[in-house]
């Protein structure tokens, strides 16, 4: 089980290498605060925040930053070249298992009955329920959330990963990505 | 977005396989917190404040979308939005993910989360926006 734990510390360390080789954004520690976004919709109270002025009556000037990937966010972070930035859970956790000095003060929203994140099928799919999935070409991004849901979904179906066929390599990080991964044909299912 | 654009259908929403699923948390480093208490404390009454605006005001809200993300208008007012609150999610939720992760194999044992987790910085259980409902 350890080998699991070293990938993560390991891909953090050479993101902190990297960011402390390239010293580029200034360091304005009094006037800015600098926050992680994803240019994503899940970021919208960052748009709100920014444009309602609400961190301007807090005398508060913030700047968003386009970063991705979790090792590099947190070594940002740690280098001190952003203030603030998002993990999922599972970097959360790892980032607890390694003890590396951060600290979660607020979580940015939760799934509802209304959430459209999930297991997307291609519009014209024969599949139309979690048994049809037995055989299934299923995407694999390789993130934890994307495990962690399809675990899930395939237990409460009674099935298990073995019972799928999982595609590796498919790099799923933009929502483009995701649709031309599905007009492909080259898979059946994507988490999204 | 995926179904919007006619490329999906969703088969199970993370909602319906993992009810409440915490999507992601906002961090600080430990030395920032130490050194910037007030601003972080400003930060995250701003923050909360949004919070309640798109809860509040949500197609107003919206209409931010766009400038920030690229996203066509059509598909900013209707797209799946994450519930927010306060920013405060229970304990129970989070290790109930754990587990998930720890029965998966992706994450090696139980960890403690309190250590690394602290609510204090966030602003008490108020609607910050107050009379704006």
């Amino acid at each position: 089980m350890k080998i699991r734990q070293v990938p993560w510390l390991m891909a953090t360390v050479a993101a902190i290498l990297v960011f402390a080789a390239f010293p580029g954004w200034a360091k304005d520690e009094d006037a800015t605060i600098r926050v992680v976004y994803g240019r994503s919709i899940d970021d919208l109270p960052l748009y709100v925040g920014l444009e309602e002025g609400f961190w301007e009556e807090e005398g508060l000037t913030v700047e968003l930053v386009r970063l991705t990937g979790e090792h590099n966010i947190v070594a940002a972070a740690l280098h001190g070249d952003i203030h603030a930035g998002a993990l999922d859970p599972g970097g959360f956790f790892h980032a607890a298992l390694q003890k590396i000095p951060i600290t979660v003060v607020a979580w940015l929203g939760h799934a509802h009955k209304g959430t459209r994140c999930g297991l997307h099928v291609d519009a014209k799919s024969g599949i139309n329920s979690l048994q049809d999935l037995k055989g299934a070409r299923v995407a694999e991004a390789g993130s934890i959330t994307t495990a962690m849901i399809l675990s899930q979904a395939l237990k409460a179906a009674g099935m298990n990963h073995e019972d799928i066929r999982a595609i590796k390599g498919i790099k799923l990080d933009d929502s483009m990505k995701h649709e031309a991964a599905l007009r492909s044909k080259g898979v059946d299912v994507i988490v999204a | 977005m995926l179904e919007m654009h006619g490329a999906s259908r969703l088969l199970t929403s993370f909602n319906d396989v993992i009810p409440g699923y915490i999507f992601s948390g906002l961090f600080f480093t430990k030395k920032y917190l130490k050194k910037n208490p007030e601003k972080v404390r400003a930060y995250l009454r701003g923050l909360v404040k949004a919070f309640h605006f798109i809860r509040d005001h949500e197609e107003e809200a919206r209409q931010w979308i766009p400038k920030y993300t690229g996203v066509e208008k059509t598909v900013a007012m209707r797209a799946a939005l994450r519930a927010f609150e306060d920013g405060r999610e229970p304990l129970e939720r989070l290790y109930a993910q754990q587990e998930i992760m720890v029965k998966i194999g992706k994450l090696p044992h139980r960890v403690a989360v309190e250590e690394y987790l602290d609510y204090s910085w966030l602003p008490e259980e108020q609607d910050p926006l107050g009379g704006k409902e």
